[in-house]
Parts: structure tokens; C-alpha cells; sequence
């Protein structure tokens, strides 16, 4: 009996889950703003349509890296851009919710198909997260409010306060929010399959890398290990936990505002820009009536009291007439149609390869000699100063990376020495000796540093036997010195002004 | 009957990224198909310490060189400031990226493309101003080159080579006599004999070197 009711009631929690009717307030915010960031990723490759996706240009198609050659038909010049800028058209009608069904059919037809058909320079990762999030939309009814669509219908609409809104299943917006939280959790698993994460050097190497967009921070962040290796652990954390607490209350409100933070961040280190915004506009799917009432609530108390009386206008308390839809589609497909005619002559008319320059095609230069030599001087060995990545002396380690630098020490302090190397190397003897201020060797030591293995440590005790005064830890690789760090032993050795090491200032 | 399918289409979906999550965490049939990138989520799944970049090179009959990349009539960055082709990192598509700079461009004829990979240590990256609060060194930037692939003038692939990084871990394995010992015991191989300069230098027979009985 108790078994029973129990599945009964999970039953239930499922249907109402899934099934529960709502308005679809966040994915009609959904549809106005992802199709605005596409957007963003659309328009310049419209420049380039017949070089980036058709076979009059050098398209770059993906089935082609799956071993699958012809799996998809490329398409020729005119159809590519017929084909993409009924897209870019697609894109700007289910922003305003004008025939959305059918344009968002059409996009998501279409945006994985261009995605596809150039891997090499539209194809992401986050080509397929909004390609998940249009096939979705498509299910849903999110063009039934505020939207041009619902205008002709005649609907009263955006005051979500006085507004008849229609009411659907909520299930399109729940399979959204479990996309975001297993793509989440597919995030994770690939982090917990790269162990450099976990010691901040994936970051670290993406944060140095010139293949994204510039960022403002991300080089500064690099000088600061340890926060590094602090946001690694609660990226995974948050990403493992996000598709099982973002569900209500407290946990919802933190684990959104969690990655608003880590996206915004991606952008700020990493140089993306995109991604993170398809993401958010992901987000909105976890936008409930409550939250759109509640939001409309304030927005009403601040209207009143910003705005003067006389200025506050109300919105005709009666239903428009319902346009007929036979004049609607018809209107829409004259729209679509005249702009793919424009869209063809206007590239047709850019010349974008040059060819009908009055000058004539363009000429290929040689390049000049020094140059190709240069560049047909192959694997050259690495020099031993290329196999360093880092060479640091402190007293903190922090998940096995020296989180501190510090150049003066006193007796009985103990120094960890770190070199750090670029991946990949040999299996490496590291030598590191202590010198004094006059060349003396005081000290000599070393490690093997295992190919497996990006970063080494030894630990150097100052005894009461070195007297005061300057030194170096001098780091030698393949025998040769390639790197040496200045450091100050007890109290009267240590520099009375400034320090001549620029490693000092990262103190 | 419209309910059973939708709870159809909504398990049957949420069966699908089920799957991309199980064949992710195992690794298992990944790469079987072009579809599975679109249910696998292994954004930055890789990394490398070696910037580098992919120069398009046509050869001329004359023996000069023409760069391919950028085009004449301009690169396009698809994700910040360096062009598409550095962003076909298994040189699949640059052979296409060269063919087509030279089919929309006058020049002599052409005997192959050449696809040289210039790599750094990605430290080099590092802002003048960083650099110098970060290591004691002073800046010196040094590029290597690697053939990466070679084409037909029609963009027919004739060569293509690893990633430098790969040559890297390559030669870090293969450096031990023992391994090299191992790996050619008990196969069969082709000698080459000086002696034979005027004839065919391959000797069109094969030796097994084993243990002796």
C-alpha cells in the first residue's frame, strides 16, 4: 500500500514536473535574446559566405573529419547565400516572434547545417548548445507571447500583470534547464579526464593562448597560482552539483549566480564571448511565472514613482482584431523572398575574391627568401631555456604549485624551489645550485624530472651555517644554466631599498 | 495519444544526451560518427604549452614560394586575431584553404602546396610588461617550423605529418635503445645498398631478425 502511493506520487511529481502549465515567459525572453546573439556570430561570416561554406570556396565540412566525405550535399555559391540569408532572416523573425514555429524549424535546420559545413571557423561547441536550444524552442510556444505573432493575433500581451496568457506544458522549458545541467556535468567529466586542471596548467596555457578573442585579465590572473588552482575546484564542484540543486530556492539563485560569475569570467580570462552568451540566454529557461510577476510587481512601484502621472500610459483594455493568416504567411514569404534575392545580388555584386576588379585578379607575391628559408628549416632542437616554463622560489605549495614568491629569507626558513617545464619533454635531469654572491657553488642538488611530470620541487633549509647576505638559485637544464633567481639570507644580508629582481614585485 | 508522445519524444531525448555522457565519460564510440558532436560536451578538452600557427605555401615551378594564407583579397578571424586556418588543427581543410587562393588568383604554375606549423612556448605570449615581473630572463622569442602536410596543386593530400607537439612526445619515447631494440626485432624491413647505385636501391626482399634458436 505504502509502495504504491510512493509510486503514485513520484508519478505525479514527474507529470507535474513535465506537464504542469505555465506561461512561457522565459523562453519568450529566450527566443528575443539567443537569436540576437547568433546574431552576433552571423553577420560577419555573411561577408564570407561563398569562401567559408560553399564549394566555390574552401568550406571545411565535418563529416569530412569523421571520415563520412559527401555525407551532406556543399552547396554551390548562390544556394549557400540563398540558404544563409533565409537564416539571418530566420534569426531576426523569431526575435520578434513573427511566424516563429516556422522560422525556428528553419533555423534549426540551418544553423548546424552552416556550423557543420565550416568546422574549421563556425563550428563550436556552443554552435551545438544553441542548435539543443532551437530544436527545443521549436517544441514550444514561446512566439505566443510578446511577440509579433501574438499581436496579430490580437492579444493583449505585455503586461504580464493584466495580459491573458496562454498556458502550455512546461516541458519544453524542463528539458532546457536538464540541457544546461548536463552539459554541465559533460563539462565536468571532461575536466576530471584532463588532470593538468587540477594543477591549474590547462588554464594557465588556455589564458596564454592567442586563439580566442583578447581578454582583459586573464594574463594578470596568471600571476596568481593559487587563485587559479581555488577556481578550478569550484568550477567542477559547481558544475557537478548544477543539474541537481538548481532546481528551486536558494540553491537556484546561487548555483545561476555561480555561472553568471564563471562566464562572465571565461570572457574576462579566456577571451570567449559567444559561448558564455548563449549560455546565459540559456539561463532565461530558468525564469518561472513567479519570477516574471514578481519582476513586473517592482517594475510597476518603480513606474509610479519615477514617472509623472501624465506620462503613464495605459494600454487599450480591449483585444485588437485578429489579423487573417492567410495575409500573414503570405506577407512573410514575400519578405523572405525579396531578401534572398537581395542577399544574391548584393554578394554577387561584393566580388569577394576579386576577380572582376577593374585592375584584374589578384597576383600572388613570392615571399622573399630570408623568409622561406627561415621556414624551411625543420624541427630544429628545442633550446633548453624553450623546455622552461617557470623557475620560482617561495614557501608555499598549493595542490604541489608554489603559490607565493619570496626572495628574502631568514635562518631556519625553508625555500621551495620550483621548476616548471613545458609539456612535452624528455625525461630531464634538474639541477639546482646555490651560489653564492662571488660564484661560489655553496650548494648543489637536483631532481629527475619524469616525462609524465610538468613541475619539480626541492626544498632548500637555510642553516646558521650560510652566512648572511646575497645568493642565487641557479637552475641548469641539459647542463646548462638556463635560468637564476636572486634571493637575501638573515636580517643583514637582506637589501636596504628597492630590489633589482623583477620577480620581487610579484610579492 | 498526444501526451504518450510527447513523454515518448521527452524520454527519448533525454535518452540521447544519456548517451553522449556515458560515451563521453567512457569513451566510447566518440568519434564513430559526425552526429556525436553534437551530444558530446568535452569543451576544452585539450591543451598544449606550444602556440602555433599554419602557413599555406604554394610552390612554383620556379622554385619561389607564395604565401596562400592570408588570401589576397583578405583573412577572415573567425575568434580573435589570427585566421581560419590555424583553426583546422589536423590540416584537413588547409590543403582546400591553399587551392582556393589559387583559383581566384593569377600566378605561375603551381607544384604543390606546402603546409608549414610555426610554434612557441606559449610563454612568449606573455605582455612585455608581464614578462618582466614574471621571469628574470629578458624576452627571446624563437619560432620552430615543422612540415605539417603537403598537396597536389588540386589539393590532393601527398603528406601529412603529426602536430609538432606530438613529434615532441614521439621522439621523447622513441630517445631509448631498448624500445628501438624492441620495435624493430622480428619485423621484416627493406635494405638499402650502396652497392647499388645504379639499379634500384631497394632491395626488394624482406629480413627476420629474431632470437637465435
Amino acid at each position: 500500500m505504502h509502495e504504491s502511493a510512493t509510486h503514485e506520487g513520484l508519478g505525479k511529481r514527474i507529470n507535474r514536473f513535465f506537464y504542469a502549465e505555465e506561461t512561457p515567459y522565459g523562453l519568450a525572453l529566450m527566443r528575443m535574446v539567443l537569436p540576437a546573439v547568433l546574431l552576433i556570430a552571423a553577420l560577419p561570416r555573411a561577408l564570407r559566405v561563398r569562401e567559408l561554406y560553399s564549394a566555390d570556396g574552401a568550406a571545411a565540412p565535418l563529416w569530412e573529419n569523421y571520415g563520412y566525405p559527401g555525407l551532406l550535399p556543399v552547396p554551390d555559391a548562390t544556394v549557400a547565400v540563398a540558404l544563409f540569408t533565409l537564416m539571418l532572416f530566420c534569426m531576426v523573425t523569431t526575435l520578434v516572434g513573427w511566424q516563429t514555429r516556422i522560422s525556428l524549424l528553419v533555423l534549426t535546420l540551418l544553423y548546424p547545417y552552416f556550423g557543420m559545413l565550416d568546422s574549421a571557423s563556425t563550428l563550436t561547441k556552443y554552435t551545438v548548445v544553441a542548435t539543443h536550444a532551437l530544436a527545443l524552442l521549436c517544441c514550444s510556444h514561446c512566439g505566443s507571447i510578446w511577440s509579433v505573432d501574438a499581436w496579430l493575433a490580437g492579444r493583449r500581451q505585455w503586461n504580464p500583470l493584466t495580459a491573458r496568457s496562454p498556458r502550455f506544458a512546461a516541458w519544453p522549458r524542463r528539458l532546457l534547464q536538464m540541457l544546461v545541467g548536463l552539459v554541465y556535468l559533460g563539462a565536468a567529466i571532461t575536466k576530471m579526464h584532463t588532470p593538468a586542471f587540477f594543477s591549474g596548467d590547462q588554464l594557465t596555457y588556455w589564458m596564454l593562448t592567442e586563439s580566442n578573442f583578447d581578454n582583459p585579465i586573464g594574463d594578470y590572473v596568471l600571476l596568481y597560482p593559487a587563485l587559479i588552482l581555488v577556481v578550478a575546484y569550484v568550477t567542477i564542484i559547481w558544475e557537478t552539483l548544477f543539474l541537481f540543486v538548481a532546481w528551486q530556492g536558494t540553491a537556484r539563485i546561487l548555483m545561476l549566480g555561480i555561472g553568471l560569475g564563471f562566464h562572465f569570467m571565461t570572457w574576462a580570462t579566456l577571451g570567449l564571448i559567444i559561448f558564455p552568451l548563449v549560455y546565459c540566454s540559456l539561463y532565461l529557461a530558468f525564469i518561472n511565472e513567479q519570477d516574471v510577476q514578481w519582476a513586473a510587481v517592482r517594475l510597476r512601484h518603480l513606474r509610479q514613482r519615477i514617472l509623472p502621472v501624465r506620462l503613464r500610459f495605459a494600454r487599450s483594455g480591449t483585444d485588437r482584431a485578429a489579423v487573417e493568416p492567410s495575409r500573414a504567411w503570405a506577407t512573410y514569404g514575400i519578405a523572405a523572398a525579396a531578401l534572398v534575392l537581395v542577399g544574391i545580388e548584393l554578394e554577387r555584386r561584393s566580388d569577394p575574391f576579386g576577380v572582376a576588379r577593374p585592375e584584374g585578379r589578384y597576383q600572388l607575391e613570392p615571399l622573399p627568401p630570408e623568409r622561406v628559408r627561415e621556414m624551411m628549416t625543420h624541427d630544429r632542437p628545442l633550446r633548453p631555456i624553450d623546455k622552461l616554463f617557470s623557475f620560482d622560489v617561495g614557501t608555499t605549495a598549493f595542490g604541489g604549485v608554489l603559490v607565493d614568491r619570496r626572495r628574502e629569507f631568514d635562518h631556519g626558513e625553508r625555500a621551495i624551489v620550483q621548476c616548471s617545464v613545458q609539456h612535452p619533454h624528455e625525461d630531464m635531469w634538474v639541477g639546482i645550485d646555490l651560489v653564492d654572491a662571488d660564484g661560489h657553488i655553496v650548494h648543489q642538488g637536483g631532481q629527475v624530472l619524469p616525462r609524465e611530470t610538468l613541475r619539480t620541487s626541492i626544498f632548500y633549509d637555510f642553516s646558521d651555517a650560510l652566512a648572511d647576505g646575497e645568493y642565487w638559485f641557479v637552475l641548469r637544464l641539459d647542463g646548462r644554466e638556463v635560468s637564476r633567481r636572486q634571493i637575501f639570507v638573515g636580517e643583514d644580508g637582506k637589501p636596504a631599498g628597492a630590489t633589482t629582481d623583477p620577480a620581487f614585485a610579484l610579492r | 495519444m498526444k501526451k504518450w508522445l510527447t513523454s515518448l519524444g521527452i524520454a527519448g531525448y533525454l535518452a540521447l544526451l544519456g548517451y553522449g555522457i556515458v560515451c563521453h565519460s567512457l569513451g566510447f564510440n566518440t568519434n564513430a560518427h559526425p552526429a556525436m558532436y553534437f551530444i558530446i560536451w568535452d569543451m576544452y578538452c585539450g591543451w598544449g604549452s606550444y602556440e602555433s600557427r599554419l602557413h599555406v605555401l604554394g610552390e612554383g615551378a620556379s622554385g619561389q614560394y607564395y604565401a596562400l594564407t592570408p588570401a589576397p583579397w583578405g583573412d577572415f578571424h573567425p575568434f580573435g586575431s589570427i585566421g581560419r586556418q590555424n583553426y583546422d588543427p589536423n590540416a584537413m581543410h588547409v590543403g582546400r584553404m591553399g587551392v582556393n587562393a589559387l583559383r581566384y588568383t593569377d600566378h605561375e604554375p603551381i607544384d604543390r602546396i606546402v603546409v608549414i606549423e610555426e610554434t612557441w612556448p606559449k610563454k612568449y605570449n606573455l605582455p612585455d610588461h608581464l614578462w618582466n615581473r614574471r621571469y628574470a630572463e629578458p624576452k627571446d622569442k624563437q619560432s620552430y617550423y615543422h612540415l605539417r602536410a603537403v598537396f597536389g596543386a588540386d589539393g590532393t593530400l601527398v603528406q601529412r605529418n603529426p602536430l609538432w607537439e606530438q613529434v615532441l612526445a614521439q621522439q621523447v619515447v622513441l630517445n631509448n635503445p631498448r624500445l628501438m631494440s624492441d620495435m624493430s626485432r622480428g619485423r621484416p624491413y627493406f635494405v638499402l645498398d650502396p652497392s647499388l647505385r645504379n639499379r634500384s636501391a631497394v632491395t626488394p626482399a624482406s629480413y627476420q631478425v629474431g632470437e637465435p634458436e
